[in-house]
């Protein structure tokens, strides 16, 4: 498929097919649309690009995204300092921000553990939500990872570590479509999926 | 359940075609590598959301595209579905169902089941266990297609096991991916040790009907012993295998126990099939396990397609009977063929003639 433009545009077309779900001919289409499209519109695209990556970074105290050093829902003083919700990845804080069910605060772990990726407990946020749990407020852990067997295993691992704290340790109720990622779950069923909750440890 | 369309697009060697099935037995007549097999897997690839030739999707897609579309109307109980499936080279397949898209492709399964009969089964008695499992667990999915998440998560969770043994992890980073392994493989082996018990009286009619005098009897061979129909008893015994291994396992690196390394075994009177069954007792087993599947899913309810992949040139008068009875009880049966000449005497079918690339009704030069 390369090599089929000549310079600007084929760079174009290679950048976009870089991007996630998009193919060869999705790449090539918005290429050409936006080739096609006012000045400005293309401007404002270019300005939304730089500006996230200038000015967006990563909450320290949760990891969710954020404009300041930490994020909107760790600045919130009506948030519950006593649940945090762990999740895999910032979409899945917004997912579960739209249940409204939780009125704590997150912990994004940035990834869930595979080992053929070469992803294990070092290269997650883990660390940091240790040191956050030894602050005595926290009484509850909801683990809210994906709902597949990498998910499952990375809430496995997290409920065992957390287990001689001596905190509550609950998982997200089944019901939720086997095998998929959280995000794509719908409102109700993930709001009943949160109500529904298991304690873990016992 | 009968296929009433099939079209295809950027399959194999199609770069476009469409074929309406109107009769009850469809014959497809062509040379070897006209293309006749490529219809045949792609009605496979429908039923199993994988090629029964290749494990890759790439070589299904026609050189130099990215993608391929097999669009099928099935009908099943009066109603009518239409399933478009695009199988992607490099991203996950998407599928629809009467135009709406679906969350996985997997919830196309169920809607096209079929027994698939070609002279490769003589690998069920011959090959390596590899086989005979792949059998079985294809089987199950046509059964019930939920087994088809149990059994790619199980695939799943052993991969992900292995690189942790093979780099000596500790205990506490393999216990997640214990706890898992365990469920699913006590789920697969029940079901697999279920399957067994049910398919085993219809193969072993099947077989006493080919005019064998032997006694043909199908047994699960596990490498735990104790197992059962039962996922509840098996969890406690695979949880005692996997700590007797703990040692072992992450001396060799890999996982030791479990339903990838278990066997179906085939017995012939008082022997094992693989070893001891001649040519002739071999294709009577192959024909048994794949009429016995079938005639195990009509018993149970379902209605699969019947397909007869390039087989009655290689059978004598008495198997190839036995075949045309099971095509008698199929909704629809479809056929390959090298030449007429090699179809059974008094088959009553539609004929299309394969030539690269086309599909006709009318044989070339003509
Ligand atoms: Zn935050």
């Amino acid at each position: 498929m390369s090599g089929m433009y000549e310079g600007a545009i084929q760079d174009l077309i290679d950048a976009l097919g870089r991007l996630p779900g998009i193919g060869p001919k999705s790449a090539q289409r918005i290429a050409f649309h936006i080739l096609q499209s006012d000045a400005e519109i293309a401007g404002a695209l270019v300005d939304a690009i730089r500006t996230v990556k200038e000015r967006v970074k990563f909450c320290t105290e949760c990891g969710n995204v954020s404009e300041e050093m930490q994020c909107r829902i760790c600045r919130d003083p009506r948030r519950e300092n006593t649940s945090i919700c762990v999740v895999e990845e910032s979409k899945d804080v917004i997912a579960i921000e739209r249940t409204r069910e939780f009125r704590g605060k997150y912990h994004v772990l940035g990834g869930a553990i595979s080992p053929i990726d070469g992803i294990g407990p070092e290269q997650l946020r883990i660390r940091e939500l240790m040191t956050r749990l030894a602050d005595s407020s926290v009484t509850e852990i909801i683990l809210a990872t994906d709902p597949n067997l990498e998910g499952e295993a990375t809430a496995t691992y997290l409920a065992r570590l957390i287990k001689p704290l001596g905190l509550k340790v609950s998982r997200l109720a089944s019901g939720l479509p086997v095998g998929g990622d959280l995000e794509y779950a719908d409102e109700v069923t993930l709001g009943r999926a949160f109500e529904g909750r298991r304690t873990v440890n016992e | 359940m009968r296929i009433k369309q099939l079209s295809l697009q950027n399959f194999r060697s199609y770069l476009n075609v469409t074929i309406n099935f109107t009769s009850k037995t469809t014959t497809f007549i062509g040379d070897n590598g006209a293309g006749k097999t490529n219809i045949v897997e792609a009605i496979i690839y429908l039923a199993f959301l994988s090629s029964h030739r290749v494990s890759q999707n790439q070589p299904l897609i026609l050189l130099g595209n990215q993608q391929a579309i097999i669009r099928a109307e099935i009908e099943k109980e009066n109603r009518t579905l239409q399933i478009d499936l695009e199988v992607n080279a490099n991203k996950a397949n998407r599928a629809r169902i009467n135009q709406n898209p679906t969350r996985s492709q997997k919830e196309i399964l169920g809607a096209c089941q079929v027994v698939h009969f070609s002279p490769e089964d003589l690998d069920l008695v011959r090959g390596d266990p590899g086989t005979r499992r792949d059998f079985l667990d294809r089987l199950l999915i046509t059964r019930s297609p939920r087994l088809a998440g149990v059994s790619a998560d199980y695939e799943r969770v052993i991969k992900q096991r292995n690189v942790l043994l093979k780099t000596r992890a500790a205990q506490s980073a393999l216990v997640p991916w214990n706890e898992q392994l365990v469920v699913l493989a006590s789920n697969l082996t029940a079901e697999r040790i279920a399957l067994c018990e049910a398919l085993n009286p219809w193969a072993t009619q099947n077989y006493s009907n080919l005019n064998e005098t032997k006694l043909m009897k199908l047994d699960y061979k596990s490498s735990t012993e104790g197992l059962s129909n039962n996922p509840n008893l098996n969890i406690e015994i695979y949880k005692k295998q996997i700590q007797d291994l703990q040692y072992q396992e992450i001396e060799r690196g890999t996982t030791l126990f479990g339903p990838h390394r278990d066997d179906l075994l085939i017995q012939l009177g008082d022997f094992p099939a693989k070893g001891y069954a001649s040519h002739g007792e071999s294709w009577s087993v192959a024909i048994s396990l794949r009429l016995g599947a079938f005639d195990l899913l009509r018993n149970e309810g379902s209605d699969p397609i019947l397909i007869l992949d390039d087989v009655f040139a290689e059978l004598d008068t008495t198997r190839r009977l036995q075949l045309m009875a099971a095509t008698q009880k199929a909704e629809q049966t479809i056929i390959t063929a090298a030449v007429e000449g090699d179809l059974p005497e008094g088959l009553e079918t539609e004929r299309f003639y394969v030539t690269p690339g086309v599909v006709s009704l009318k044989k070339r030069g003509l």
